[in-house]
């Protein structure tokens, strides 16, 4: 049986630093860092760590997305690659 | 409390169904070839538009617009973790995506256990793991079911009632209807382009309602400062053992729902590469203006209802839109527009749930316990008449819903993620043997199982231990097999 690996050029897993910052935003997203006995201050309505958890958010967005454009290749002309046939038309 | 005026929302929605049912036929006429790939998979000819759109109208539903107000009127200011546990959905796609979308247009994958059963080929693993596939789709469809009638209960309730008909029943039964008569007429190109339909309209309407739950009222500060005086717990700073459930919340959608088998279909059917990567990289920044949108409308909900019971809080966003209309009476017809895009967001999910558990049961569990020789057009049409048949045994359960939404959530996403291993693991490794491979699923589904009955006959005080979900629990052991597996199998193929 063909081996349908052989046919990808780059994939996610190959970039760990990729991985570990898309983790450190979500475990940013949760407030863990946020000293217990403080209390939050509204910010444009919402607590100032909300505002942390969304910029965090982005941040993640953009990693996944950056994942998904560059580190996510298939070696030309595989079927329904990039550069090579599409499969369904 | 009457919103809005029951035939304006009844003409409303009579054209949204008009327009579905034409893309429907069109989807019948389309068709190329009499198959379950043509059928369940469009002939895999999906472009971004389409793509991009029938992911997010079936990733985002009911759930969206009905229980995620609902769950942060309930949780608080936490729930914002929401948005980073929708997100984590398609970061859990590049676990397995690269390979599996490269070996299913190879091989002709048509449902996720394909994919297991070609890398692990045993009648039992294809059996357990489509059945626990099945159990996460069941329970989706039915809570779509249950919110349609929910919806249109809250929505057009007191008018129906007047007049003596049960609108949660005949909501549940008639919608119920539409959904198999144009997914049977055209598949999944009928259920993709009644997407696009329902995913513009989703977005439409989650704009129209975010911007004007935020701007009325005073504004969203104004909003927050009456939640700090009205229920200041909600607002609170969220204690260790809740940061504890947000991060476990994110980590069981990350596994659980990467695993929704509509979705994997929906990668399955992508026409290349290309539009699969710029549809997936587009999707992470959905939940900014979806997820984050229904979040602030569950906070301005509670600045407004304080005091809800828990029942009552599922239809918050039913309740937050009357109160708008109170105060804006010129948008009406946007709240028109947002209630039958409520309608749309949850037959959006619901076709879709349909459809992959039509492939499934046809595909992982007829085909080869009863039929062994591949016979397209006899297939084709068991498709159909399982969709039927699904359909006629969930309405009559929906019909009878005495639970909240948010429970049934949380018991689908416990069995679905049971999958992961399997598809991740068999994905990278090749010294894992098909028998580890089911000792991981089963002990994995039997330990989520048991902490969940443990906690509803009190032997432990919730189903979350440690403030951890069941389900992750079970894939932590569902894992270590696996991972014991590769360490002491010697085999390379089997």
């Amino acid at each position: 049986m063909p081996d349908p690996e052989k046919h990808l050029d780059d994939e996610p897993r190959n970039h760990p630093m990729l991985w570990i910052l898309a983790f450190l935003f979500l475990v940013l997203s949760v407030p863990f860092y946020y000293p217990t006995g403080r209390e939050p201050q509204l910010l444009a309505g919402l607590p100032d760590w909300c505002w942390v958890t969304l910029l965090a958010d982005i941040g993640f967005a953009a990693t996944v997305a950056a994942m998904i454009l560059r580190t996510w290749k298939e070696r030309e002309g595989s079927k329904g690659s990039e550069n090579g046939n599409g499969c369904g038309a | 409390m009457e919103t809005v005026a029951g035939p304006d929302l009844l003409a409303a929605l009579g054209v949204y169904l008009v327009a579905v049912m034409v893309a429907g036929w069109l989807g019948k006429k389309a068709q190329r070839e009499k198959s379950l790939s043509d059928f369940f998979l469009a002939g895999r000819s999906f472009g971004f538009g389409v793509l991009f759109l029938t992911l997010y109208a079936s990733q985002y539903s009911g759930n969206t617009f009905m229980a995620f107000p609902g769950e942060t009127y309930r949780f608080g200011i936490g729930y914002i973790y929401s948005v980073a546990m929708m997100m984590s959905i398609v970061l859990g796609y590049m676990l397995f995506a690269p390979r599996l979308v490269l070996r299913a247009r190879e091989r002709g994958y048509v449902t996720p256990t394909d994919a297991i059963v070609d890398r692990f080929p045993s009648p039992t693993i294809r059996v357990v793991s489509a059945l626990l596939l099945c159990w996460g789709l069941v329970n989706y469809l039915l809570a779509q079911l249950v919110a349609i009638g929910r919806a249109m209960e809250g929505i057009l309730g007191p008018w129906f009632a007047a007049r003596g008909i049960d609108i949660y029943f005949w909501a549940v039964v008639f919608l119920a209807l539409a959904m198999v008569v144009y997914e049977t007429l055209g598949g999944m190109r009928a259920v993709a382009w009644t997407d696009v339909i329902q995913g513009s309209m989703l977005l439409l309407g989650l704009v129209i309602i975010a911007f004007f739950a935020v701007t009325e009222f005073g504004g969203l500060a104004e909003s927050m400062r009456q939640v700090q005086i009205q229920a200041p717990k909600r607002i609170a700073l969220p204690s260790w053992g809740v940061r504890r459930q947000m991060l476990s919340g994110i980590v069981l959608l990350f596994f659980g729902a990467a695993m929704y088998p509509h979705a994997i279909q929906r990668l399955y059917a992508s026409k290349d590469l290309r539009t699969l990567k710029k549809s997936l990289a587009t999707m992470v920044f959905l939940p900014l203006v979806s997820t984050l949108p229904v979040f602030l409308l569950g906070m301005v909900a509670l600045s407004q209802f304080p005091d809800l019971s828990r029942r009552d809080s599922d239809t918050v966003t039913t309740l937050l839109l009357a109160r708008l209309l109170e105060v804006q009476p010129g948008i009406y017809w946007a709240v028109v527009v947002v209630f039958v895009a409520a309608i749309a967001a949850i037959m959006s999910t619901a076709d879709s749930a349909l459809l992959s558990l039509s492939s499934s049961i046809t595909q992982d569990l007829y085909r080869p316990l009863f039929r062994r020789e591949p016979d397209q057009q006899h297939l084709y049409f068991v498709g159909k008449v399982v969709s039927w048949a699904i359909m006629v045994v969930l309405v009559v359960i929906a019909a009878d819903a005495k639970f909240t939404l948010w429970k049934l959530l949380e018991l689908k996403f416990e069995f679905l993620m049971q999958v992961f291993p399997a598809f991740a693991f068999g994905l990278y490794s090749k010294r894992l043997t098909s028998s580890w491979v089911l000792a991981g699923m089963l002990a994995g589904t039997g330990l989520s199982l048991s902490i969940h009955i443990a906690a509803t006959y009190g032997l432990l005080s919730g189903p979350k231990p440690w403030d951890i979900h069941a389900g992750l629990w079970g894939l932590l052991l569902n894992s270590t097999i696996c991972a014991a597996g590769i360490f002491f199998s010697r085999h390379t193929t089997e």
